[in-house]
């Protein structure tokens, strides 16, 4: 294994991880406690977003009971016009998900095209398509999509999970551009080529199989990112598709914090955190798939750089 | 100088996008700008068609084709003309812009820089000794990568400004007792109302800083220049600022241009929830006022400021490492 | 978080309230730290703190033709011809004038100047000034935000200025004297475009002076030059910003604030008890009514049934409880707001209040035709009962509001669904007719119920679904309250007995019709400290609106505050 530096178009520079094996090895990694962990986190969520609402009879049952603190009755408390907040909390973690799964496919899928096919095409698509994510990814991601929202108008959470993928498929993009571009310089890759097979076969059958960790971590990225801007804008009073962010919206509007309801604002960030520490929990043990020196401690291996915090 | 060329096409085809996207987008919208401030007025009386006429003149509706509204668009601009805000009417966009942005420039700024030197240096040790302390925080700081900005801000500000009165629950600084300028009781208190807020931004990001620079670092570690100093018995920390982080650093300098995007996306929920008067809480006022010249305003001064900074991180990636000279 | 007006972050409450106030525009303001407890400055030195709502940074705009000029602007440093009381009906004051006559059968106004009123830059205040205030209206249209139909203006002498109009203005008095805010002659006269001027150094004849101006807090001043004798007694006063109540609320329980309207949620915990000897509020209960409009132009709701049993099914105290904190009051089937125009509704009507009970709305729409289908809803011709409430995206009581009904309206058998959109998407379809129903609010505006029945049922302020409508959203039209509204126009205002006859029968025809469905009438929470200050307006002393964020009320409350001690 050994890393390279690659000047793509734009003279930015890649650092790129080639692994040395041709097929990662998955068995060995559910043997990681991280990624147990994180999938037993993620897992749980989704089985809550995925069922929990089918048990929650009528979440949105208003009554007198205003601002209970967590009881019996209400394991979470109430909010201000009555609502159970752990009923609510259930109900809205399908609306996070939502957001977080529709962006995260859509993104990984528009950076698989832009990037990969980009990349193993080369020549003139090439650079134009390294250009045009070049200039999305420095476009400043929330206030874009707060405008689209505002002038598109909410139309729930597929709209808003729709408008973050547009503005967040850049960054991926460009990390699965340059690991094409290492993988397609390898032998077999132009055996392959050489033999005839036709272009989306290689890239189907050569090429992403190699790339499939990478892509795994760019779409738990993706996710996050989905769900960690919906909860911005739905806080902002701008998105409204029934998620954890606009708990904490209602929650801030009733002045929940004054008030000392931590129980109606706490939870729903601390579901964001915790379903966020599981996805990076994987996203690390994936780190150490794509290079497996990272996980045993003194040993030197390599890694890309991931883009930031999203 | 190939490189620095590239360079600078690179970010005028980027700066004519942000641009144009800039132009594009309220043509998408639904409703008329007119309409919002007519509703707002609660006129008695029926507006006559000429003075309706009058105010979509001024707000910039026009029944004009496309290519020659952009063309003015683009004579405005040459000419710094942003055009007069819906919120602050008369007062032009670019007043309401002026008085908002060193405060986030500044906030924003300061806590980024924060972030990085923090979380690049933990990464550093981290990936230096695996297995030390820093190492073994490196799993817990997913859990405050993953945290929403706003609701540690929230929090925060619960805790210590609610509960333990120990910081300013709001605002940039404190008007009564001192004037903008610089002066010491101003930048004083300018800082100690900083204080939360760039405490949210930085624990936030503090973590995408470590994780990346500790793994940069492993893999720098295995690198043979690195083995044949440690070999060479030089002294450690000798080997690990000179030899090991030097090299690790750089995918670190690029990341950190493009994370100053995300960082300004995420410090606006944050000057939200402290009162802060930067452009974030100019943005949202503006949104949630239909004011869609400010608006504008404000994202061409967003994607603008973080493709100048941009483009200062390449200049100065070029001068750190030679690579990028000889590569392009 | 901010519930606040005009640049309203995220609520909605105050915003709804503020814009309805019309004249004040947007606010804005900063921060405070004055201590709590009695100040320790000398009372004649000590500024009052006030907060209006302000959540982003102020930039001079002291132009009273501008809907954005900070507040204060119309009345604190600019002043009317009269003053029209917002909180008791037909209070009507003298200010710059002491007399006005009709003439011309309600063609021409003709006012009669107070004499000795200074310019705050010294110079003499005269009927020029007056003649070119109307003058300029007439010339620059942008500028005549109102639609006043100005024809002329002259100064017959010093004290005397007649100006006419294109049609009887005997509905408009409060538009004319108390809402045009007169502008020196030797100041505007040079300036070119009126409407798009910010006018940062304001010369005016109001009880206060412009000191400073940055983006956090502005102050005013005392005019040293007013002509009220005496007045003001405060020093100053200070406007500030918070982006958040939370923020706001912390603010004036620390006691740095005297003045605010906030919405704080439970006020007798959070606000009261942290000084129950001097912090006190007033619910100003009758600024505007909460309504649901539904489209009368097509179908549900031409049906006159279909809007009963909807009525019907609503449990108003419920939701005032739930969803408006319990700050609201109960709406009256008039659509008028009580007791600031009960003078003008029928005894009959007084007490008329609209009930709850779903079992009558369901015998209502059993009556109309309507049977209730395997899913609980009623249906007619196969079409199920249902209907979509549009409402502006954020405004998160409203949201409540809507979740709440939806669940009494189901158990009724009509389906309620709720659409969030923007301000701007929900103003464009709220003109152009683009809505089963909207949830918005109606506005007190006026010495009596006039303005306030022809911007909701005239037949002529409103147009056919699609174009734009600048009132009356609903497309209601009825012949009866036309006539009635039309005879109104020709009558003087001070035929009171007249007036009342003619609104007496729209009344009856909206009780009969319930053309709208009111939720409630308004709780606006004014905030108000006396240690330092008093004399704030109170239930039992009404001389003012005591809202903190527009004018002319806000004026008048300023120069009549008085310090302790």
């Amino acid at each position: 294994m050994t890393i390279e530096t690659q000047a793509d178009v734009t003279g930015e520079t890649v650092p790129v991880v080639v692994p040395r094996t041709r097929r990662p090895g998955w068995r060995g990694l559910l043997r990681s406690g991280k990624l147990r962990a994180g999938l037993g986190i993620v897992l749980f969520f989704a089985l809550a977003g995925l069922i929990g609402p089918l048990f929650v009879h009528d979440p949105e049952r208003v009554s007198d009971d205003q601002l209970f603190g967590p009881s019996a009755a209400h394991l979470l408390g109430t909010t201000n016009t009555g609502q159970d907040v752990f009923k609510l909390l259930v109900v809205s973690s399908r609306g996070s998900l939502t957001v977080g799964l529709v962006t995260g496919v859509l993104a990984t899928l528009i950076s698989i095209v832009i990037g990969v096919v980009g990349a193993y095409v080369g020549n003139r698509w090439d650079e134009g398509l390294s250009l045009f994510s070049n200039v999305f990814l420095v476009l400043p991601g929330l206030p874009l999509v707060i405008l689209v929202t505002d002038y598109l108008g909410s139309r729930g959470a597929a709209m808003i999970a729709v408008i973050i993928a547009l503005t967040s498929w850049a960054g991926p993009a460009r990390v699965l551009r340059a690991q094409t571009m290492s993988v397609r310089g390898r032998d077999y890759v132009d055996a392959a080529r050489v033999s005839g097979e036709p272009a989306w076969r290689i890239i189907g059958f050569e090429v992403l199989p190699n790339l499939l960790p990478i892509i795994a971590a760019q779409f738990i990225f993706a996710v996050l990112g989905g769900i960690l801007t919906e909860a911005a804008l739905a806080f902002l009073g701008l998105g409204g598709s029934g998620s954890w962010g606009t708990m904490l919206y209602f929650a801030q509007n009733a002045q929940a914090l004054s008030l000392g309801a931590w129980w109606w604002f706490v939870p729903p960030g601390l579901c964001i955190a915790v379903l966020g520490a599981g996805l990076a929990l994987i996203n690390f043990s994936l780190d150490e798939l794509i290079n497996p020196r990272l996980r045993v401690p003194r040993d030197k291996a390599n890694r890309p750089a991931t883009a930031g915090t999203p | 100088m190939r490189y620095l060329r590239r360079k600078l096409v690179f970010y005028l085809i980027a700066v004519w996008a942000a641009v144009t996207l800039n132009f594009l987008i309220p043509k998408l919208m639904k409703g008329n700008p007119v309409d919002a401030i007519l509703a707002k007025t609660q006129n008695m009386t029926p507006m006559s068609a000429d003075a309706r006429h009058a105010l979509e003149v001024q707000f910039g509706v026009t029944h004009d084709p496309i290519w020659k509204q952009y063309l003015q668009y683009l004579g405005n601009l040459a000419h710094g003309r942003l055009g007069l805000s819906v919120s602050y009417y008369p007062a032009p966009v670019s007043k309401v812009i002026e008085q908002s942005l060193p405060w986030t420039v500044a906030l924003v700024g300061t806590a980024t820089i924060l972030a990085v030197l923090i979380g690049v240096g933990l990464g550093m040790l981290a990936g230096w000794r695996r297995g030390t302390w820093p190492d073994a925080l490196i799993p817990s700081t997913t859990f405050l990568a993953a945290i929403p900005y706003f609701w540690l801000a929230l929090v925060l500000l619960y805790l210590f400004g609610g509960l333990l009165h120990w910081l300013p629950l709001n605002s940039g600084y404190d008007v009564d007792t001192t004037a903008i300028g610089f002066n010491g009781p101003f930048i004083g208190s300018a800082l100690y109302h900083g204080i939360l807020p760039a405490l949210s931004i930085v624990v936030a990001s503090i973590a995408g800083w470590m994780l990346g620079m500790r793994n940069m670092m492993v893999s720098t570690m295995a690198e043979d220049y690195v083995v044949t100093a440690e070999a060479k018995g030089l002294r450690p920390a000798r080997v690990m600022l000179q030899y090991a982080a030097r090299n690790a650093v750089l995918p670190s300098v690029a990341g950190f241009a493009i994370s100053l995007g995300f960082v300004v996306s995420g410090s606006i929920a944050t000057e939200i929830v402290f009162s802060y008067p930067g452009v974030g809480t100019t943005l949202v006022a503006a949104v949630s006022n239909a004011d869609y010249p400010l608006m504008q305003g404000l994202f061409l001064v967003i994607a603008l400021s973080v493709l100048g900074a941009n483009f200062i991180v390449d200049l100065l990636y070029a001068v750190i490492d030679p690579r990028t000279r000889q590569a392009a | 978080m901010a519930n606040f007006p005009g640049v309203t972050v995220m609520g909605g409450r105050v915003s709804r309230r503020l814009l309805a106030l019309g004249a004040a525009g947007i606010l804005l303001g900063s921060t405070v730290a004055c201590g709590g407890g009695k100040s320790s400055t000398a009372a004649a030195d000590r500024i009052l703190n006030v907060f209006s709502g302000a959540n982003t940074g102020f930039v001079a705009n002291f132009n009273p033709f501008s809907q954005n000029s900070l507040v204060g602007t119309d009345s604190m440093l600019y002043e009317a011809l009269m003053y029209f009381n917002g909180g008791k009906a037909d209070d009507v004051q003298p200010q710059l004038a002491t007399a006005y006559t009709f003439g011309d059968s309600g063609k021409s106004l003709t006012f009669t100047l107070r004499d000795g009123v200074k310019w705050s830059d010294g110079q003499p205040f005269s009927a020029q000034d007056v003649a070119f205030t109307f003058n300029l209206l007439k010339d620059n249209t942008k500028t005549n935000l109102q639609g006043l139909p100005v024809t002329g203006a002259t100064a017959t002498d010093q004290t005397h200025v007649t100006v006419t109009f294109s049609q009887p203005v005997y509905t408009r008095l409060m538009l004319i004297a108390g809402r045009t805010w007169i502008v020196p002659e030797h100041i505007w006269s040079k300036v070119t475009d009126a409407s798009a001027y910010t006018n940062d150094k304001p010369v005016g004849t109001g009880p206060f002076v412009v000191k400073s101006v940055s983006p956090q807090s502005y102050l005013y001043a005392r005019n040293p030059h007013y002509w009220d004798a005496g007045k003001p007694k405060i020093a100053g006063i200070r406007f500030h910003q918070y982006n958040g109540n939370d923020s706001a609320i912390a603010a004036l329980a620390a006691g740095q604030l005297d003045w605010t309207g906030l919405f704080i949620a439970d006020i007798d915990k959070q606000y009261v008890a942290k000084d129950s000897k001097d912090n006190k509020y007033l619910n100003e209960s009758q600024l505007y009514v909460t309504n649901l409009i539904p489209n009368l132009a097509k179908a549900p709701f031409n049906d006159p049934a279909v809007r009963k049993a909807v009525s019907l099914a609503i449990d108003r105290d419920q939701l005032i409880k739930l969803a408006f904190s319990g700050y609201g009051k109960p709406a009256s089937p008039v659509e008028l707001p009580r007791p600031l125009y009960d003078d003008y509704i029928k005894p009959e009507y007084q007490n008329l209040t609209l009930p709850y009970n779903q079992q009558q709305a369901e015998q209502t729409l059993q009556q109309a035709g309507y049977t209730k289908g395997a899913d609980g809803f009623y249906a007619k011709g196969g079409k199920r009962l249902s209907f979509t409430v549009k409402v502006v995206q954020g405004y998160s009581d409203y949201i409540s509001a809507l979740q709440i009904m939806t669940q009494e309206l189901k158990s009724a058998g009509i389906e309620l669904k709720t659409q969030q959109e923007s301000f701007t998407a929900f103003s464009t379809d709220q003109q152009t007719g683009n809505f089963d129903v909207i949830i918005t609010n109606l506005y007190a505006d006026g010495p009596n119920p006039y303005s306030w029945y022809e911007r909701a049922f005239a037949g002529w302020t409103t147009k056919p679904l699609g174009q734009e409508a600048g009132s009356n959203y609903g497309r209601f039209r009825d012949s009866t309250v036309d006539q009635a509204l039309t005879a109104i126009q020709a009558l003087p205002p001070d035929q009171k007995d007249a007036i009342k006859a003619q609104l007496f029968k729209a009344e009856d025809v909206i009780v009969a019709q319930q053309p709208y469905i009111p939720i409630q009438q308004s709780s606006a929470l004014i905030e108000y400290r006396t240690n330092n200050f008093t004399n704030f307006p109170t239930e039992q002393n009404h001389y003012a609106l005591a809202t903190p964020f527009n004018g002319p009320d806000i004026g008048i409350v300023a120069k009549n505050l008085e310090p302790v001690g």
